[in-house]
């Protein structure tokens, strides 16, 4: 009897362990969980470019792209940094924001350093990754 | 402990638009801007403003074509009228064929072209 009385306090101190011990278990199980739903709930982005146009510092058939505008939407709405790059035969030029976009289109302005329009023309790609 | 918020994934992150130039005697025209108009997500027309250089008029055939990511011609879009003077000017696209959607359209090529006939 006396030793019953004895490891009472170590079958208690037991006792309270494995609770936490299970506890912590659920609690982790949890997160796993949460990791194993993967790319199933993922969202999936389209970035949509619905209009492009520079400016040019003259008329003259030798001018130069001093900038311009893009409208851009994303299908996943958030913080985006977008990436603009101009090219023509003469060279490329880079521009990048950081801008929230969502599915109503928002018009970036950009400006670069100048770049000469040359012919057959001028190609600019818009790119928009999660910020 | 919560896991962080996931990143979006992208199935299309760019777009890229080509502006045609011209430089042959008489058509040295240049594109400066487009704008896709779309119904729910897809094409319906475009609007393009050129630079038109040469005084006299002349017809000018514009012409917009929508790639896919493989870089194919999936739709097409034409205007053809004369134009006076010299400035900028409009040309409105009110069809593609076929329709496509936005979402399937990875490159616009706008071509500017003077023509005899339309």
């Amino acid at each position: 009897m006396l030793r019953a009385r004895q490891f009472l306090p170590l079958f208690l101190a037991l006792l309270i362990s494995s609770a936490a011990y299970a506890a912590a278990l659920t609690l982790t199980s949890s997160s796993v969980d949460q990791l194993g739903m993967g790319e199933g709930n993922v969202d999936r982005y389209y970035v949509r470019v619905l209009s492009a146009s520079i400016t040019v510092d003259s008329n003259a058939f030798n001018n130069q792209i001093t900038g311009g505008s893009v409208t851009v939407a994303s299908t996943v709405p958030g913080t985006y940094v977008v990436t603009i790059t101009v090219t023509t035969s003469a060279g490329t030029r880079t521009y990048t924001t950081t801008a929230t976009l969502s599915t109503t289109p928002a018009t970036i302005t950009f400006t670069i350093s100048p770049l000469s329009y040359t012919a057959p023309g001028v190609t600019i790609s818009v790119r928009a990754d999660p910020a | 402990m919560p896991v962080a918020a996931v990143d979006p994934l992208a199935v299309k992150p760019e777009m890229s638009y080509s502006l045609g130039k011209n430089n042959v005697p008489g058509d040295q025209d240049e594109v400066r801007s487009v704008a896709l108009s779309v119904s729910g997500t897809t094409v319906t027309g475009a609007t393009v403003q050129f630079y038109k250089r040469t005084p006299i008029p002349y017809r000018v055939r514009t012409t917009v074509t929508l790639l896919d990511a493989n870089g194919n011609t999936i739709s097409t879009g034409t205007a053809c009228d004369v134009y006076f003077g010299v400035g900028t000017r409009t040309a409105t696209i009110t069809s593609f064929t076929p329709p496509v959607s936005i979402d399937i359209v990875y490159r616009v090529n706008v071509v500017i072209q003077r023509v005899v006939l339309c």
